[in-house]
């Protein structure tokens, strides 16, 4: 490089730049998919003793959300083109409820607030004991 | 043989991981034996670029200036030869494994070293996501006892470079295996395994150039073609922030010793393995091997006396 702060930064920038979008050409912009395959799947490898008992999936298949017969919660969200899981003891996770939008929220600073569409709110119906539970 | 120059390898090669890189990106592409996604790379590039702006702001005259004074004080005075260069880069990566492993095993180490291992992406630019806080757990100071046996500092920061250049390419998913080289040294195939969250390959794998040590000290884990390693961390980050990447774990430990009831807790949250709790309810990678152990079976977790990686 050429020593000089300035010029060997603004060269870097310039480098990272190409870099990123040499891959953004060659792999595109994919997102992650979350089907309940893939929620499962990644659940399983995560926290392989999270037997889940129901699911509520993303219709936009940007997250899921499970329970286990404890009460417990596993959420799974994309981020970049995988999936990342959250498990909370029951009453750690605030959710609410608006018609079929169901927002995921959490103190966890480095997680991102989730919305979910659901196809029909109503299914989350069998849920209401672990979303009051995890009102605050 | 007093003349202690050296030339700037890293300078040098930066031109080489650019063309590394691409090159990488194209045949992954190609192949599909490797997988690339532009926001964790800008954030991998973007924790790089950092790494090497931060030791300006920070510490890093300063911790240099102990590494000389060590030097006024030297047991002996060690000369420039091709063997000596040779001795002192295995001895400093002997020390990388130590230091490296107190990185996986210590939650003060590992808040700095997370960020390394945040990506659940494997590829060349996953080797350039480097920390930030480096010089707040005072890694250098490590390297201080070869300067104080007499290893001149500039031969020791020279050998630090080779071990940091050869660690750049073996993050990658396109080269398999390496036949008779593998006994020897780390290679793709061992660092995958480190880089790996799969329970059977926690704990696994800290050499830098020379595999031997994991061999010696019982944390080697061959890659099994069975298991296909998954990358990341225990819990993995919700956000390609390069802010967040680089601070989050800080952040975590403060907010556990602010919630801490005694010294004890204090310290187990600082320097207890990454994932301690006073009352156990998380999870170290201890318990995650006891717990896959658990539900699939002693053999399918390993048997490696390695302990914990992290969380």
């Amino acid at each position: 490089m050429t020593g000089n702060l300035f010029i060997d930064s603004a060269i870097s920038v310039v480098a990272i730049a190409f870099m990123v979008l040499a891959a953004r050409l060659a792999f595109g912009r994919p997102s992650g998919i979350v089907t309940l395959a893939a929620a499962q799947d990644r659940l399983a490898f995560d926290e392989p003793d999270f037997a889940a008992i129901d699911w509520l999936v993303d219709a936009d298949a940007k997250a899921a959300l499970a329970r286990n017969e404890k009460g417990e919660l596993a959420l799974l969200f994309a981020r970049g083109d995988d999936i990342v899981s959250r498990r909370f003891p029951p009453g750690a996770l605030k959710t609410g409820l608006d018609g079929n939008q169901l927002v995921v929220s959490q103190s966890d600073h480095v997680t991102p607030k989730i919305v979910m569409q659901l196809d029909d709110g109503g299914n989350a119906s069998g849920w209401t004991p672990a979303f009051q539970q995890g009102k605050r | 043989m007093t003349d202690f120059s050296y030339p700037d390898i890293i300078a040098y090669a930066v031109p080489a991981f650019l063309a590394l890189i691409l090159i990488e990106i194209v045949v992954a592409r190609r192949t599909g034996r490797g997988r690339f996604e532009a926001n964790d790379s800008a954030t991998s590039l973007i924790m790089g670029f950092g790494s090497e702006i931060a030791p300006l702001i920070g510490g890093g005259a300063i911790v240099a200036a102990v590494f000389f004074a060590a030097y006024e004080f030297r047991l002996a005075t060690i000369p420039n030869l091709w063997w000596t260069v040779i001795l002192c880069f295995v001895i400093d990566d002997l020390r990388y494994y130590w230091w490296h492993r107190i990185s996986h095993e210590r939650r003060f180490f590992w808040a700095s070293h997370v960020i390394h291992h945040s990506s659940q992406h494997y590829n060349l630019t996953t080797a350039l996501r480097q920390t930030w806080t480096g010089q707040v757990t005072g890694q250098i100071l490590f390297r201080t006892p070869l300067v104080f046996v007499g290893f001149h500092p500039a031969m020791v920061f020279f050998v630090g470079a080779v071990n940091l250049l050869y660690q750049f390419w073996i993050h990658t998913e396109l080269i398999k295996r390496m036949g008779p080289f593998e006994i020897i040294f780390n290679t793709p195939s061992h660092h995958r395994v480190h880089h790996a969250t799969n329970p059977k390959y926690l704990d696994a794998n800290y050499a830098g150039t020379l595999i031997i040590w994991d061999k010696i000290f019982g944390t080697f884990v061959p890659e099994d073609d069975a298991e296909r390693p998954r990358y990341g961390i225990i819990k993995n980050l919700g956000t390609f922030n390069p802010i967040i990447v680089a601070f989050h774990e800080w952040i975590g430990i403060a907010k556990d010793l602010v919630s801490a009831r005694s010294l004890r807790e204090m310290g187990g949250y600082l320097f207890g393995p990454p994932g301690w709790s006073p009352d156990g309810s998380r999870m170290t990678s201890a318990k995650i091997k006891e717990r896959w152990v658990a539900i699939h079976g002693k053999k399918s977790a390993g048997d490696h006396k390695g302990r914990r990686k992290h969380q």
